[in-house]
């Protein structure tokens, strides 16, 4: 297809940066809490596609088994229709995938809406659970996650500027919003008229840590009783606008791309209080100049962090992670000159990277082996993609 | 007093955190976590950052009456209660005139009256207050002869919030932020902040006297030929002859009540266009009209409305004794009924619909009537379902105020109100349905714009709705803010307060003004 023509004949490798022998493994300072599908290599990933612009919608899913990303495409099984699926989530035990639906109305009310979905474990497929609709006002939800104990899901949601948690049943329903926080505040940049939460994460003590692209901040949040409420703030630089957040697995650094200002800042995380400490250090991420729209990815290894743009052909970034003081630097670049990347994220076996792009219309995938990346190969064709979620168990 | 904060483990919380219509909240998940009764716009601006600052969502109620959850669907959110800001003492340095928003209209005409001699043209249900009244274009008995409330209105004091989330307390009129201003005059509340005080420079005389009278007909002899002939004659009369400037002190509402009912009639407030009732030639044409149509014999009364909020509270005693001979209140919806604001009356559950008529009725749209208020379903009573058709127009249609108002139905004769009043959680889904198939076909028929099927979308014959006697049924229709507001540009003016005046979408409701 058009996309991957075009990136393969402008496809290369750039070193930069230090050379890759100097780099050397450092043990983690704490211990990590380990999931069950880490050294395991997805099975079945998921891709959510649609929203702006879009002719379909859905969850598109694929059978990765015998899948080498190495070469050849995916093999789609099966997909399911779904509004707008900004993100996707899978619970801890890997048996339902939750989606947001990045709408603005639902049965004539200004709210969007999550959808549960119960997973085959055989084949992979989905079967829809039931769909939620979140608060009034709270429009155009971007991402949720779900809680390390498998019984709410928190939504960040960028139109109403707000937070939604959303009780979780055994059988993997989710029940009727049970707690909203609703935010405000704005930002010199023309996107910052108003809050907009844009992605929520867990600490490892249960904590909500969020960013809020709007309002320029960062925010920890108790979650307690199915509600939420306010733990710390955290005023980030004005006119960043906060997107992505990424807690590395030593717990006390917090990594947040920067939407507006195509950078990565790195923040000194207090895990045992909840506390974002101070901004470290902020790095500008793109090769040429500021075309805003970073996203991240962090090695589960807490290692590398890798960088993309959405609105530029800048290639991926792999970046050396400074354990003690997160700062980076970036060791290499590939692909300059590919597709856009709209998201990003790597398996929890850490073994690749995946992104997606919205305007090649497809997934791309990078190995990732001894300290360093491996040329993109297009593993998936799919119009619009917009979120994404593999499965390993 | 300062605020008083009514929260969960507080023995007023249950009374308290409904309002009139017992739908609502529809169950305790819905519930706001507490009520602020709060004395002053002071008071107000504080319980209003409080509950901005903890990230909880504020709705508004003065007197309590909004039609559908607006104010009581608010998950763990927070009430803010106007009901004890009553004062229509004048402020310096304001307009003239002064109502708080929390007042209740009975109050405000008796202290109006006493103070000045002047009124406000606003409605019939004296528990009603000015909030809601008056932010969506209110009117009354005295409407055709003084146009609405909002058309009044000099200025108002509003809470708004800003982007950082501060409150912010404004004066706006026509010369300060003046679309603020025009949003507030007829938009509906809960959009855009919150309305502590309406000013007014000027007030129309109280009516020296006036006139009361009732026509009453009897279902028990009623045929759909006579059904027809009376609604056409009423129809008629206020699409001919009640244009003319000497009608306008003349205002009728018709309560079409279901056949279970018993009857159906007419309520008559009149005075001549210069509060006197010194000739009488207006009144007694109009009732002559009815007399082929063989009206009961009726007493004199006021002009209270049969149904609507002074529907009959209890029903018909039981024929046996014992527990059946009980029945178990909320003691200040027992003692003060309607009669006091806030969250005090609720025990009837209700649902309404609206419609704005600049013709007469057509035949099809009489026979639909004529249907579904003789309609009968075993096991529902049906008999406080019904239509109030009030008259209007007169100087409810200057068209000047469209471009400075937002309330831009100024061609209409004829005001419909459809209501349903039942006791039980177990019959809400029967009457929903009931009131829903009514509305949808009586606006699917020959009358009405095929694109805007079910709906009395502007057109040749109708203005839309009304937006204080909103209908969560239209939200159905992708087209619904210009069923309320129009096609002529007011949606857009809407839409840009909104963005400004209240950035963060505070305000919201299943109507409000989106975004």
């Amino acid at each position: 297809m058009k996309g991957r023509l075009r990136w393969s004949r402008r496809d290369f490798v750039r070193m930069a940066g230090s050379s890759l022998g100097a780099m050397s493994f450092v043990p983690p300072l704490l211990a990590r809490v380990s999931r069950a599908s880490e050294k395991i290599a997805p099975r079945f990933a998921y891709v959510g596609f649609g929203g702006e612009g879009a002719k379909d919608e859905g969850i598109a899913v694929f059978d990765l088994s015998g899948a080498d990303l190495r070469g050849g495409l995916w093999r789609q099984t099966g997909v399911v229709a779904s509004a707008a699926p900004s993100s996707l989530a899978l619970d801890a035990t890997e048996r339902f995938l939750y989606a947001v639906n990045e709408v603005d109305e639902y049965e004539g009310l200004p709210t969007g809406t999550v959808e549960a979905y119960a997973i085959d474990s055989a084949d992979g497929s989905l079967k829809l659970i039931n769909r939620q609709k979140l608060s009034l006002s709270a429009t155009a939800p971007r991402h949720a996650t779900v809680s390390p104990d498998g019984r709410a899901l928190v939504v960040a949601v960028h139109g109403g500027g707000a937070y939604n948690v959303l009780p979780l049943a055994k059988d993997g329903s989710v029940g009727a919003v049970s707690g909203i926080l609703k935010e405000t505040g704005s930002g010199p940049h023309h996107e910052q008229r108003s809050a907009h939460p844009q992605m929520v994460v867990f600490d490892r003590a249960g904590r909500v840590v969020s960013a809020d692209l709007g309002s320029d901040r960062l925010s920890v949040l108790r979650l307690d009783a199915a509600r939420l409420s306010r733990a710390g703030r955290y005023a980030a630089q004005a006119g960043d606008g906060p997107r992505q957040l990424a807690l590395h697995p030593d717990g006390e650094l917090l990594f947040v791309a920067n939407e507006l200002d195509a950078s990565v800042a790195c923040y000194g995380y207090d895990v045992e209080e909840g506390r974002i400490v101070g901004r470290l250090g902020q790095t500008a991420t793109a090769c040429g100049g500021n075309t805003g729209g970073v996203v991240m990815a962090l090695d589960p290894g807490g290692e590398f962090l890798y960088t993309a743009h959405r609105r530029a052909s800048d290639g991926v970034s792999m970046w050396r992670i400074a354990r003690r003081t997160g700062g980076l630097q970036r060791l290499q670049v590939v692909d300059e000159g590919g597709p856009w990347l709209h998201e990003m994220t790597i398996t929890a076996d850490g073994k690749s990277l995946l992104g997606l792009s919205r305007e090649d219309g497809g997934v791309f995938g990078w190995r990732l082996a001894d300290g360093q990346i491996s040329k993109g190969e297009q593993l998936a064709r799919l119009a619009a993609p917009m979120s994404l979620a593999a499965k390993s168990l | 007093m300062s605020i008083e904060t009514i929260s969960r483990n507080d023995p007023r919380y249950s009374t308290l955190v409904k309002g009139r219509n017992a739908r609502f909240p529809a169950s305790d998940a819905d519930a706001a976590s507490r009520i602020e009764l709060c004395d002053n716009a002071e008071d107000l601006a504080l319980a209003l950052q409080r509950a901005v600052s903890e990230g909880l969502r504020p709705t508004v109620r003065s007197g309590g009456h909004c039609y559908e959850d607006f104010v009581y669907s608010n998950p763990g959110g927070v009430v803010l209660d106007l009901s004890m800001m009553g004062d229509t003492t004048p402020l310096a340095g304001a307009p003239k005139y002064r109502i708080a928003a929390g007042a209740a209209l009975g109050d405000v005409y008796t202290d109006l009256f006493k103070r000045y001699n002047v009124t406000l043209p606003g409605g019939t249900c004296t528990s009603v207050a000015a909030g809601g009244h008056i932010s969506g274009g209110g009117y009354g008995l005295l409407s055709r002869l003084h146009g609405l409330t909002s058309d009044w209105l000099t200025a108002v004091d509003i809470l708004t919030v800003d982007a950082q989330g501060k409150v912010v307390a404004r004066r706006v009129d026509q010369k300060h932020e003046p679309e603020l201003f025009r949003a507030c005059r007829g938009a509906g509340g809960g959009s855009f902040g919150v309305i502590t005080n309406y000013f007014f420079e000027e007030l129309p005389r109280v009516p020296q006297e006036v006139i009361t009278a009732n026509i009453s007909f009897s279902w028990a002899d009623m045929t759909e030929e006579k059904f027809e002939a009376i609604l056409k004659t009423y129809g008629g009369y206020w699409e001919g002859r009640g244009k003319d400037p000497d009608t306008w002190g003349m205002f009728t509402i018709f309560g079409l009540t279901h056949r279970a009912s018993g009857h159906l009639g007419i309520s008559i407030q009149f005075c001549n266009t210069d509060g006197t009732c010194r000739d009488l030639k207006v009144l007694n044409e109009f009732l002559a009209l009815f007399e082929p149509c063989g009206p009961v014999q009726t007493t004199p009364a006021t002009a209270a409305v049969t149904g609507g909020e002074r529907a009959m509270h209890h029903a018909a005693p039981e024929n046996c004794w014992g527990q059946q001979m009980m029945s178990r209140h909320l003691w200040l919806d027992a003692n003060v009924r309607g009669g006091g604001g806030g969250g005090a009356g609720g025990e009837q559950r209700a649902k309404y619909k609206s419609s704005y008529m600049k013709r007469n009725f057509t035949s099809a749209e009489i026979a639909c009537f004529y249907k579904h208020l003789t309609r009968t379903i075993p096991g529902v009573d049906l008999s406080r379902s019904m239509v109030l058709v009030d008259s209007f127009g007169g100087a409810t249609n200057k068209k000047s105020l469209i471009d400075t108002t937002s309330n831009p139905q100024r061609e209409s004769v004829m005001k419909l109100q459809f209501l349903s009043y039942w006791n039980t959680p177990e019959d809400d889904a029967a009457h929903l349905q009931c009131s829903r198939e009514f509305f949808s076909e009586l606006y699917s028929g020959p009358d009405a714009n095929p694109k805007y099927k079910e709906t009395p979308y502007w057109n040749d014959r109708y203005e839309g709705c009304y937006i204080n006697y909103p209908d969560k049924d239209m939200l159905a229709y992708s087209f619904w803010p210009e069923l309320y507001y129009g096609e002529a540009g007011l949606v857009p003016v809407l839409k840009r307060v909104k963005q400004r005046y209240d950035p963060n979408n505070i305000f919201h409701h299943a109507m409000s003004i989106r975004p």
